[in-house]
């Protein structure tokens, strides 16, 4: 079974009591926020890397002095943000428990080449982008080669019991299938991700001119093939809510 | 062009909302792995290089040969056998309420003693530790001190982080109260509290309710054997006693909780006073220095800090100009729509006004639906209408809650209205 295995083993729940609404609780404003533009997705159990906490400066410090605790910390706090951007970049058909490790491992393995300790937050995330994009890209060769289905829906559900919004999430992530990988990251880091364009383009590392450029091709492609589908349509407006 | 954006920018919060939630156990999980991965990269780092940089090319193949062996079988993961009781393949334990306790004694001398009526699994074992789940009850633990050696006790969205030390911890599940009583060494608790990490030292008790998280560390001595479990009315009020900053590794002095009355005028920022559980320090220098000059003038990360402060300290009035502030000065921060969750709490917790905070739940849920809070928002606004508008009513906002939050915090009083 390879990391980007569609039907990747996923552990069963067990006594999972669901406190990723309440590991932030009321009273925390350290919410795991991507950008001041949007919303991020609920943080389960991450925290917001300013405030009270140790800096994401301490932690990469601690990290690269192998302190035991580093792990906790780190994972505690951007196992979410890491989870959601390769969960989003991907979409469904993907498990990602096991490419989360990766990145996670792949920040141990490569935290001494860190040069600026304060940038824990973009270096991992740059990480994950890397990771899913191998991804992508072992994923279209395995479909080029017939190899793999074209994506039956794993055990993890998207869009929860509404059957309309499943469809509708298999809907977008085919048009996102259609962008070559740099506009489709592009999109989800901008749009799903809420990032604002500098750092957009700085995790893609690419220009600010360059990113517009990417991000209005892709945006003009998700536009149109939106526009001439019911379901993503309906969905975009939300009036399947 | 707009078009395309608005409908990017309107597909992009679909993606979020209609990403899947993950469970406290997969969280778990994969931090337990990721342990056990940095254990290995640690011990496979410390092998000798000069194996590697050895100068013949068949000495360096025989050496390379050796560390991809010695590093895939590398030092064994701790084992260990349950005394008293038996486990389950999963590694779990749970002993019975009348039960003698069960003891989880691991190979390098360490021990984990689950009291009657406790259960708990070893999730993961590393060569250099292990990480326990205490799912309920209590637990006395007894880690050997060895170099790097690294154990985690989870409570809850609690860790405890151990290298050396023996403690009696004990974990509500249903109160959602963490309970810590030092006997000696020192250990590093991470979880949602004021600082997210505190160090606790010999002779000291941490109590740390989940539910207004607060945190008291006092020197209140361990329960009797067979006490029975703590309860939330054991809730501390809204003045915490100390904790230590959040890197500070010298554990607080033990002794009685430090005392917050008439501080000298603070030079230290309010959010680290409100890390410090200094609650009232912060309304009184807000008030001193003008609340409608602290409104109009102070950053944002202030008026957060403040917002939190007065809440905590019962002072529902500043808490609510301080949130509605961060809405009004800066309005598109994601603090300014967490503040009309905060607000809603206020409103619903300390003004008793059910019919203004489903209001601020509602514009919440609005501005914010796949946000933090919003699982908290629809929970509270399903119990308000519950409450006040009857079952029926609330039997919708049941059955939306459940289709996204099945492992919710209110997926229980979900189910109960839309069984």
């Amino acid at each position: 079974m390879t990391r980007c295995d569609a039907s990747a083993r996923r552990e069963p729940s067990r006594g999972g009591s669901g406190y990723y609404a309440v590991v932030s609780p009321p009273g925390s404003v350290r919410l795991l926020r991507v950008a001041s533009r949007a919303a991020p997705a609920a943080p389960a159990h991450g925290s917001e890397p300013h405030g009270d906490g140790p800096s994401d400066a301490e932690l990469a410090e601690l990290a690269r002095a192998k302190d035991p605790r580093a792990a906790t910390l780190i994972w505690n706090r951007y196992a979410e943000l890491v989870r959601g951007v390769l969960h989003r970049s991907l979409g469904p058909g993907h498990e990602v428990e096991d490419l989360l490790q990766d990145v996670f491992v792949g920040f141990f393995r490569n935290v001494s080449t860190l040069r600026d300790p304060s940038s824990l937050r973009p270096f991992l995330v740059g990480i994950a982008l890397r990771t899913a994009r191998t991804c992508l890209r072992r994923r279209r060769v395995r479909r080029w080669l017939r190899l793999s289905d074209d994506g039956a829906l794993p055990e993890v559900v998207w869009g929860g019991d509404d059957p309309r919004a499943r469809e509708a999430v298999q809907r977008l992530y085919a048009v996102l299938d259609d962008l070559p990988d740099r506009e489709r990251l592009a999109f989800v880091l901008r749009h799903a991700e809420g990032n604002e364009l500098t750092e957009t383009a700085a995790l893609l590392g690419v220009s600010l001119a360059t990113v517009k450029r990417i991000l209005q091709r892709a945006e003009a492609h998700v536009e149109a093939r939106a526009r001439e589908d019911d379901v993503l349509r309906a969905w975009t407006e939300g009036s399947d809510a | 062009m707009r078009d395309a954006r608005a409908t990017a920018e309107r597909l992009g919060e679909r993606m979020r909302e209609a990403t899947p939630p993950t469970s406290l156990q997969q969280h778990l999980e994969g931090r337990a792995r990721l342990i056990a991965s940095v254990e290995r990269m640690r011990g496979g780092r410390a092998r000798p290089v000069a194996r590697i940089a050895a100068g013949l090319a068949a000495a360096a193949a025989c050496a390379l040969v050796v560390f991809v062996l010695a590093r895939r079988h590398g030092p064994a993961p701790l084992a260990w056998h349950v005394v008293g009781g038996g486990a389950s393949e999963q590694g779990y334990v749970s002993v019975p309420p009348a039960g003698p306790a069960a003891r989880l004694a691991f190979d390098d001398g360490s021990e984990v003693a689950l009291a009657a009526g406790s259960r708990g699994r070893v999730a993961a074992t590393s060569p250099t530790g292990a990480e326990i789940v205490l799912e309920q009850g209590r637990a006395r633990v007894h880690v050997r001190h060895r170099p790097r050696a690294a154990w985690t006790i989870d409570a809850g969205p609690y860790a405890v982080h151990v290298t050396g030390t023996e403690f009696l911890v004990a974990w509500a599940a249903d109160a959602e109260v963490l309970d810590v009583w030092m006997h000696s060494g020192r250990v590093v608790v991470t979880g949602p509290m004021p600082g997210e990490t505190l160090t606790l030292g010999e002779g000291q008790h941490l109590s740390a309710h989940l539910r207004d998280r607060t945190v008291q560390i006092d020197a209140s001595p361990e329960p009797a054997e067979g006490a029975p479990e703590p309860t939330p009315t054991a809730a501390p009020t809204p003045a915490p006693a100390a904790t230590t900053s959040s890197t500070d590794e010298s554990p607080a002095s033990p002794g009685a909780a430090r005392s917050f009355g008439a501080p000298p005028p603070s030079s230290r920022s309010w959010s680290k006073l409100v890390a410090a559980g200094d609650y009232a320090r912060v309304v009184r220098e807000a008030e001193a220095e003008g609340m409608a000059r602290a409104m109009a003038t102070r950053p944002l990360p202030d008026l957060r800090a403040l917002g939190d402060a007065a809440r905590y300290a019962g002072r529902a009035d500043v808490a609510k100009r301080a949130y509605s502030a961060v809405r009004g000065r800066f309005p598109a921060s994601a603090d300014a729509r967490t503040a009309a969750f905060l607000i809603g709490r206020v409103e619903e917790e300390q003004d008793h006004a059910p019919a203004q905070a489903l209001r601020w739940y509602d514009a919440y849920l609005a501005e914010a639906p796949g946000g933090a809070y919003a699982g908290d928002a629809l929970g509270r606004k399903m119990i308000i209408v519950s409450k006040t508008q009857g079952r029926d009513a609330a039997r919708p906002l049941a059955d939306r809650y459940l289709q996204r939050y099945s492992g919710g915090p209110y997926a229980a009083a979900a189910r109960d209205l839309a069984p």
